[in-house]
């Protein structure tokens, strides 16, 4: 690894027992983690081909808490690792230049919830699902979903710029943040949009998502809350070609329909989630969509009808729709748990995620069917069909180093296609550390120059969440041959 | 109004022309006759593509000279007055559609298009951009990313970053620099789009933008009130932001004499009553001038429509008391009613002459019509918590009638965002109604721009409201951005 350039890396602190005397005096004992058999536990995220030990773990419970520690962590000039739930599929909690991971985890209180004005203040550790929860009695709900949002955190989401399989219709994080609350490098708290729509000046608060912790740590968040639709229909299309069903996507969105959600199953998951849980799924299908049209009463017979014509039209063997809102919550809970059941036929796997334009889906899931064949890697797909989102997931044995280096070579070829077919490295995950090699085949370098430009406003000394997003001075970071699986 | 004339540079124009050709250098007084807040430029130039946008920022960056690029003109006197401003960059010749695939709803057009023209185009293919700032027929897609202008749809639609997807921009430096890219879904880099939305050409020239589109309404249909006071209006726009009939727009509007006409009536005749009213001495008006119109649009398949209409209906119908009356208007007439109740000078113009023309049916038509002066009102725009919309109002127009200035409001109610407009006269108890209206609005948590208003009265007050303590961030970002401030220097918050 080379750090000719690395201002960053040669002022570097290092922490010190009395660094780590300070921290304990603001969290408390109890909230510091230094032995290297307890800190083993945030060495990686969702994403497990890549590990290392972070030299120390906080876990602040209060704003106040965050700012003092980052104060601490400015003068020792030690890197400093955000995490929310750890669930992040692109290691962007990985600490792999060593560093202090700050944790989120005990800021988990949702502090108001105002339904006149749709908003929720949360603090960064709430999860996901717990902000859905606390109004959905009330007919709101928070519209971004990720699979994993039964663990995932709001700060986490605001990190990644999270989506989910309502994005078609409902849009990303970014889409439903109205401020945050966020933690600067040097311990400064700011405060940036509010509870209003827009302020003067720039909108800081729109910015700052998605910037996977390099900016500051979010400690709190106004969400928007979204009205509950008046009703559902839900759609189960199987079909025995992939081709007929990434066509049946294009034809709905061409014929000015949106429904809330477009997924798609191949028939790896549709096997492997079958086993798991019996869904009833046709072991034999080529690929099934999950439809989803919500919206009101009136007129979605009609709409279910038409895209069920569609379906239909492009060859669909079967064609079943949710009788009611249990069999709608059992098609979902295949949905998601898909990457749960994939645990049961392979011993790993990496989720990858790439977008392409919708039209182009035939092509990318004929790139990755041939690319898997080439390396002798089997690849799942099960991902947003309506976004052009995928998620090709690949299977292996992480023991199996050969194994190993097949997947990262395949992964790399489907996100390059991805990139050739006009598309993104990532829809949803986040670039973390292991796209910052595609971020250069997606931009020039001044396109780069602008965006790190901005990252020294906020953290001249590149000390938050260090190697992730840009290749920099510190950015060769070698992807490290497997090491004993995770606990997790 | 008075214009400061700055000499002529020779050096600049053949510099400029060197750059982009002859032809496309103009003189300010034809091409810019207005100036932006009264201050012209010393050449107007229309480059072709980034590249000699490229060339011109680098000239300006060596020869620190300012630059403040044009869109539409429609927002010029949004800001303050330029500290200095030797070159107007026009974007007029950068108006094509780049991309459009209609089944991935995604299109990608360069920052000079106006939104007329590309609406037009998108709904050949049944899909539109849902915004709807006033002025369509001038107003470009860099106008609104800019200036965040989105329109009364908004309610439904969110702002216009929301549908961005990727941008391109020339920096001050001259460099071409892109973000995101032509997907809907897209987390590679920062979020630069949503830096340069709102920003007011401050940090770098927009030239191009993607956005996901939506398909075009196929039906949509709309609902006016009249209501005795804009108190009234309160418990009607909780009902109506409550139901599963969602509205695509929301605006409540005012002041009205109730019962003087029908809601369609007054709701036709509330451009030129408001204009009227704005122009009046408050000793003028005639009694009873306090209620409020609400207009609700829905949209849909006509199934969609008429059950929300109908649900709307019977939302309104328990609170229709007291004189207040209800009416179903056809969509086109309540859409431009309110679209004019926010900007009054829809008709106004800023010719762009040179090598710009106006090609749209709309814009030409627009331009013939332009005759009003620039400074005959004020207008402050607002944002607020919606649910305190209402009293915002209601005490602005107390504070305006204690003080004897007639006001009128044109407000985006399910989304706290109201403009008020006054008639132009004495600055300094202008600037007293100015900074009493924004203390009510960052009472209810947010904040009041003076959108429109004189350079002199400009002078006089703060345009954007009190910095915030985040302030050094957004001038730490302006300096790394553009650290010889070149780019509308002076004109953005804090003088940026």
């Amino acid at each position: 690894m080379s750090s000719q350039q690395g201002a960053a890396s040669a002022t570097q602190g290092r922490v010190t027992p009395r660094l780590v005397e300070e921290l304990r005096r603001v969290v408390g004992e109890e909230n510091v983690f230094v032995e290297p058999s307890e800190v083993l536990a945030w060495e990686c995220d969702g994403y497990t081909l890549e590990r290392h030990p972070p030299e120390a773990v906080v876990l602040p419970a209060s704003t106040e808490e965050v700012s003092r520690v980052m104060r601490l962590l400015h003068q020792a000039q030690v890197p400093v690792i955000p995490r929310g739930a750890g669930t992040s599929l692109s290691g962007a909690t990985v600490p792999v230049g060593g560093g202090v991971v700050v944790s989120l985890s005990r800021m988990n209180r949702i502090l108001k919830i105002d339904l006149e004005n749709r908003r929720a203040v949360v603090e960064a550790g709430v999860v996901n699902l717990w902000v859905t929860r606390a109004v959905e009695n009330d007919g709101f709900f928070f519209a971004p979903d990720p699979s994993s949002q039964g663990a995932c955190t709001i700060g986490g989401n605001v990190a990644t710029n999270s989506g989910g399989p309502h994005t078609l219709k409902y849009g990303v994080t970014i889409n439903h943040i109205l401020g945050v609350e966020m933690v600067l490098a040097d311990g400064t708290v700011v405060e940036l949009g509010g509870d209003v729509e827009e302020r003067p000046g720039y909108d800081l608060a729109g910015f700052v998502i998605g910037s996977e912790g390099t900016l500051g740590i979010v400690t709190k968040a106004v969400v928007r809350l979204t009205r509950a639709p008046q009703t559902y229909r839900t759609l189960l299309a199987v079909f025995d070609t992939i081709d007929a069903a990434t066509r049946t996507v294009s034809e709905v969105i061409r014929q000015g329909i949106i429904p809330a959600a477009v997924e798609m199953m191949d028939n790896l998951i549709i096997q492997a989630v079958e086993e798991a849980f019996h869904f009833g799924f046709p072991k034999d299908a080529a690929a099934v969509l999950i439809i989803e049209l919500d919206g009101l009463q009136a007129g979605i017979d009609e709409l279910s009808r038409r895209v069920q014509a569609i379906c239909a039209q492009e060859g669909a063997r079967e064609i079943r729709a949710a009788r009611d809102e249990k069999e709608r919550q059992e098609l979902w809970k295949a949905r998601k748990r898909a990457f749960g059941a994939i645990g049961r036929i392979s011993p790993s796997y990496v989720t990858q995620d790439g977008v392409v334009p919708r039209t182009k889906l035939p092509d990318i899931l004929r790139i990755i069917a041939e690319v898997g064949r080439r390396h002798g890697i089997p690849i799942a797909n099960v991902f947003h069909a309506g976004d052009g989102n995928i998620h090709p997931i690949l299977l292996f044995d992480d023991q199996n180093p050969d194994e190993v280096e097949r997947v990262l070579a395949a992964s790399d070829e489907i996100l390059t296609a991805c990139i050739e077919l006009g598309g993104s490295v990532t829809g949803e995950h986040g670039i973390g550390i292991e796209k910052v090699k595609h971020v250069a085949a997606m931009y020039t370098q001044d396109d780069l120059d602008v965006m790190t430009g901005l990252r020294e406003v906020f953290d001249p000394g590149r000390r938050l969440n260090p190697g992730k997003i840009f290749p920099s001075s510190k950015g060769c970071i070698e992807v490290k041959r497997p090491r004993p699986k995770a606990s997790a | 109004m008075t214009v400061d004339r700055a000499p002529l540079t020779e050096k600049l124009v053949s510099a400029l022309e060197a750059i982009v050709g002859p032809q496309h250098v103009a003189a300010p007084e034809t091409a810019l006759p207005e100036g932006v807040d009264g201050r012209l430029p010393q050449a107007v130039v229309f480059p072709k593509d980034p590249e000699e946008i490229g060339a011109i920022l680098r000239y300006a960056n060596e020869n620190r000279l300012a630059v403040i690029p044009v869109g539409g003109g429609t927002q010029l006197g949004l800001g303050h007055p330029p500290e200095r401003a030797e070159i107007a960059l026009s974007l007029s010749r950068l108006d094509q559609i780049v991309a459009h695939e209609p089944a991935d709803m995604t299109v990608t057009v360069q920052a000079g298009i106006s939104i007329a023209a590309l609406q037009a185009h998108l709904a050949r293919h049944g899909q539109c951009l849902p915004y709807d700032p006033p002025l369509p027929g001038r107003a470009t897609i860099g106008g609104i990313i800019a200036t965040r202008e989105a329109g009364p749809l908004r309610q439904a639609f969110r702002g216009v970053a929301d549908r961005l997807l990727g941008i391109q921009v020339v920096t001050a430096s001259g460099k071409i620099a892109k973000a995101g890219g032509r997907v809907v879904k897209n987390v590679s880099g920062y979020e630069m789009g949503r830096l340069y939305t709102g920003s007011l050409g401050t940090l770098a020239v927009i030239v191009e933008a993607t956005f996901k589109v939506q398909p075009s309404f196929l039906d949509a249909g709309m609902i006016a009130v009249s209501l005795p006071s804009v108190e009234a209006a309160r418990p009607v726009i909780r009902a109506l932001l409550d139901s599963d009939a969602q509205p695509v727009l929301l605006e409540l509007l005012g002041p009205i004499t109730v019962g003087a006409a029908s809601p369609a009536e007054l709701l036709s005749g509330f451009p030129q009553h408001a204009r009227a009213f704005a122009s009046f001495e408050a000793s003028d008006l005639p009694g009873g001038q306090s209620g409020a119109l609400l207009v609700a649009g829905y949209a849909g398949t006509r199934e969609e429509m008429e059950w929300q209409l109908a649900e709307a209906e019977r939302l309104i119908t328990p609170h229709l008391d007291k004189g207040a009356a209800m009416e179903r208007i056809p969509w086109a007439l309540g859409h431009q009613a309110v679209l004019q109740a926010h900007r009054h000078d829809a008709q106004r113009v800023v010719p762009l002459a040179a090598s710009a023309p106006l090609d749209s049916a709309g814009a030409r038509a627009q331009q013939r019509a332009g005759t009003s002066p620039a400074d005959d009102y004020v207008t402050c725009r607002a944002h607020v918590r919606a649910s305190e919309l209402v009293q915002v109002v209601s005490q602005a127009l107390a504070l305006a009638a204690g003080s004897g200035f007639a006001l009128a409001y044109a407000a985006h109610a399910g989304t706290g965002i109201v403009r008020f407009h006054v008639p132009a006269g004495d600055e300094e108890r202008l600037a007293w109604l100015i900074g009493s209206l924004r203390e009510g609005s960052i009472g209810a948590g947010g904040s009041l721009i003076v959108e429109r208003a004189a350079p002199s009265l400009k002078a006089k007050i703060s345009v954007f409201g009190p910095l915030g303590k985040e302030f050094f961030l957004h001038k730490a970002i302006k300096e790394r951005m553009d650290p010889i401030r070149i780019l509308n220097p002076g004109r953005f918050l804090g003088n940026l």
